[in-house]
């Protein structure tokens, strides 16, 4: 199939599990132009697309599935599928992203998005082969592990398959569960697996074989040939990729943000026996990479315990903090193992994390008891967490309560445990404690998605630029905001520019290589911000009285200074935060309440939130 | 040159793959690469390439002797392959592909493409002639 | 004596002029803490690790007259 539009396949899968019908729709070329692919399409898909009010589990949400223009190529990293829904966690905008090699087979599949509507009579798997789309019966696999079930649909279905799965906690619709795809990737955040258990849908399998359309295609081959020798030729190309994520795990304790014991404290003294050190000496089996990555984070990994022996990849950063440190588990196999549970049963481990420390912490308290519990529950316990975690997505005894997160949880239990229930907007908070880094803290507080890091990862700047200090502050996580998300626009990678230092000049020069569109830097960093602001407008349509309110960090971190370790004495005073979330309104041409004015959205090309809004806006 | 890899080193990014069918074709398309990834997970955890050692077999067993030897390489006529298939069945290595848009098997030319882009040197070539950018 | 330090990852942005190669003249030897604090004026919690002659080293490592070590900034992800 020819298109009109390089850098895109050209065309939109409509798929309906309800009535197991599909279509394809030409990709509209307004979509692409304004919101440009990955990010942008979920965005704009998921508000036309889901009615106002809709449950978040029922037949009604959308879940898009969306590759960017620069999804597939070859260029360093442009290996990212983004997926959003209305989130079952927050009942606002959620998305998550995935690696692996899902979106370039989706896109030489011929579709830069899929929606999926409906609910499936029966557990269904959706195979998209190129133009043939057809449903499977998933009842064989229903209840089974994601990664076992990932492997068994490739020895039916064929190695060639890129496959996408839930687990036991997608099924049993648990508010975090994730996506998982190439033994061990995740699509982590806000609950989009339990979206799909909830359309009954186990799998989305793939195989593509068509060409990618590119405007230039020797041009953009002799770029993208740049484009990696500047990789290959930064200092220390070779030095980032040994320890993956895990190597930041000494940095984070050393700047005092170390998510410990429920983020009580900030500093964990085992953290040394939680590293990418230990990672890469003990358990490190081989480098994974995703999709035409120079610099693979992914460490696939063995690991022993008493419990037993289990192959997963990782432990990331994110796990070694969630399920390490937070839950006081000191050693790197007993993290790894809980990787492991937690990937099976198709569990987010930060939310995870987050979740298991916070009933340990409730159980310290006297606020949840053994006889509530069903065991005893304890710090650095490994059987504790695998207890927890299992309970959790089978939904039994006090895990039907813990699969509804940290916030819900704290409603029911009350004694003051919504003080310690770290999390923002109802997603649980990742890996960096930010009572003494006011940048990072505002990140957390006001990214679309909840307490979610990769929107705006701003504690570098905290530690450049003074870490008490609010001066700029907000003028950082604003640029880092439509920075960082269009990558997830563009169907990439961020961890080039992150991790090595690769100029984002390079990304704006392949552009137009590919699209043939003469979009400047500026002009893609505008596209970020309007869909920005459509993600909030999208949570405001959503959710009654919307805004401010759904900014603010847990009392914990304005209230309790951090106890002890290189943040001793830090927190972030309710004024101060107050004061972040002013400047951060203003330089956003929002108003005081946290929405965008009707001026910010029509000088970004938002009228028709204008027109749905009307009231809600100033 | 000639192709050899050290499958210990393959992160299993298909860099090679895209690269292959660029050079080759002119498309983004890693469905016609000249090359493979065979991923093995989730155990032992770990990947293997699949090459061309231009050993000749389908040269050999070519019934039309489309197949001939020029400098290092094994190249197809695709003036007088008819896609009987022989040479695909007949690989040692397992390292010729079909694909529908092609008349013609897909075989490596030794181009040295995958060598110059494959981040981790996983694919290299024996004779040290070419080498990662 | 004479070191070369090499700058990897978004930390740069923090660098004196954002370079990525900074040669630095020392008296004497000196760990990269303090040729960071000394002169750079860079805080030298920008560097998560140091890499010198294929290992990785924290900031305490001095590096040899001469010697290239390669600075790697903190990042995100998991």
């Amino acid at each position: 199939m020819t298109t009109s539009m390089p850098g895109y396949a050209g065309r939109l899968l409509y798929v309906d599990l309800t009535s197991r019908q599909w279509e394809t729709r030409p990709l509209p070329g307004d979509l692409a132009r304004e919101y440009l692919g990955g990010r942008g399409f979920v965005a704009r898909l998921l508000w036309d697309e889901v009615p106002t009010g809709a449950d978040p589990l029922g037949p009604e949400n959308r879940v898009v599935l969306a590759t960017g223009p620069l999804t597939g190529l070859f260029l360093p990293c442009g290996g990212k599928l983004h997926l959003g829904a209305k989130s079952p966690a927050t009942g606002g905008y959620g998305d998550a992203n995935i690696g692996g090699h899902l979106a370039p087979e989706l896109k030489g599949a011929g579709y830069d998005g899929v929606v999926i509507q409906g609910r499936s009579p029966q557990p269904c798997l959706l195979v998209i082969e190129d133009d043939a789309v057809r449903f499977m019966d998933a009842t064989p696999w229903w209840g089974q592990g994601a990664i076992e079930s990932e492997a068994r649909l490739k020895a039916e279905l064929g190695e060639a398959f890129q496959i996408m799965t839930i687990g036991p906690a997608g099924e049993n619709l648990v508010k975090y569960a994730c996506i998982s795809h190439d033994f061990g990737r995740q699509a982590g955040r806000t609950g989009v697996g339990a979206v799909f258990g909830s359309k009954r849908l186990k799998a989305v399998a793939i195989r593509g074989s068509k060409d990618i359309p590119v405007f230039d295609a020797r041009a953009a081959q002799a770029e993208g040939r740049r484009m990696y020798e500047v990789c290959f030729g930064k200092p220390g190309f070779e030095e980032w990729t040994p320890y993956g994520t895990a190597g930041v795990t000494d940095w984070v304790n050393e700047v005092g943000a170390f998510p410990t014991r429920n983020f009580q404290t900030t500093y964990f003294p085992q953290h040394t026996e939680i590293n990418g050190r230990k990672l890469k000496e003990r358990i490190l089996v081989t480098d994974k990479g995703c999709f035409g990555c120079p610099i693979p984070c992914g460490k696939y990994s063995k690991v022993k315990v008493p419990r037993g022996m289990a192959y997963v990849e990782g432990p990331e950063y994110e796990t070694i903090a969630l399920m390490g440190g937070n839950c006081a588990v000191a050693t790197i196999e007993e993290v790894g193992y809980a990787n492991y549970i937690a990937d099976e049963l198709g569990l987010d481990t930060i939310s995870g994390g987050n979740v298991v420390a916070f009933a340990i912490e409730c159980y310290e308290k006297g606020l949840l008891t053994e006889a509530q519990v069903g065991r005893k529950l304890a710090w650095g316990c490994l059987d504790s967490l695998v207890f927890l975690l299992e309970k959790i997505a089978r939904r039994e005894g006090i895990g039907d309560l813990l699969a509804e997160g940290v916030k819900v949880a704290a409603a029911v239990i009350k004694g003051g445990s919504d003080k310690f229930a770290i999390h923002v907007k109802g997603l649980e908070w990742s890996g960096y404690d930010a009572r003494y880094a006011p940048a990072m803290m505002l990140s957390y507080m006001t990214a679309d998605v909840g307490a979610h890091h990769n929107r705006s990862w701003a504690i570098t700047y905290d530690v450049a630029m003074g870490r008490k200090s609010l001066e700029g502050k907000a003028e950082k996580v604003v640029e880092l905001q439509h920075i960082r998300p269009l990558f997830d626009v563009l169907g990439l990678c961020r961890f080039p520019w992150v991790e090595i230092g690769f100029e984002l000049e390079n990304y704006a020069a392949i552009f137009p290589l590919v699209t043939g569109w003469n979009y400047s830097w500026q002009d893609l960093l505008r596209v970020s911000e309007r869909i920005w602001n459509l993600t909030r407008a999208f949570s405001a349509r959503e959710i009654d009285h919307y805004g401010r309110a759904f900014d603010y960090p847990p009392p914990r971190f304005y209230e309790e200074p951090v106890p002890d370790g290189p943040a001793q004495g830090q927190l972030i005073p309710k004024p101060q935060l107050d004061e972040l979330l002013d400047r951060y309104y203003r330089i956003r041409g929002w108003d005081e309440g946290g929405l965008p004015t009707r001026e910010k959205l029509q000088e970004l090309g938002l009228q028709f939130v204008v027109d749905t809004l009307g009231p809600k806006l100033s | 040159m000639l192709l050899a890899t050290r499958d210990e080193l393959c992160s299993g990014c298909r860099t090679c793959l895209v690269a292959c069918s660029l050079q080759v074709y002119g498309v983004v398309n890693p469905k016609k690469a000249a090359l493979g990834i065979a991923a093995h997970f989730p155990a032992p955890g770990r990947y293997s390439v699949i090459t061309c050692s231009q050993c000749g077999t389908c040269a050999e067993v070519c019934p039309l002797e489309a197949i001939t030897r020029r400098e290092n390489a094994y190249i197809i006529d695709e003036r007088i392959c008819n896609l009987c298939g022989l040479c695909i069945s007949s690989c040692p290595q397992e390292a010729m592909f079909t694909h529908p848009d092609l008349s013609t098997p897909i075989k490596c030319i030794l181009c040295g493409e995958c060598v110059r882009y494959c981040p981790r040197q996983a694919v290299y070539d024996l004779h040290g002639e070419v080498s990662r950018k | 004596m004479q070191v070369t330090l090499l700058v990897y990852g978004h930390a740069r942005e923090y660098f004196p002029g954002r370079a990525e190669r900074y040669q630095v003249q020392l008296a004497g030897p000196l760990s990269v803490e303090a040729i960071l604090r000394e002169h750079l004026a860079v805080n030298p919690s920008l560097v998560m690790a140091v890499m010198a002659g294929g290992q990785r080293h924290s900031r305490e490592y001095v590096p040899q007259d001469g010697e290239e070590v390669v600075l790697l900034s903190p990042a995100s992800g998991g």
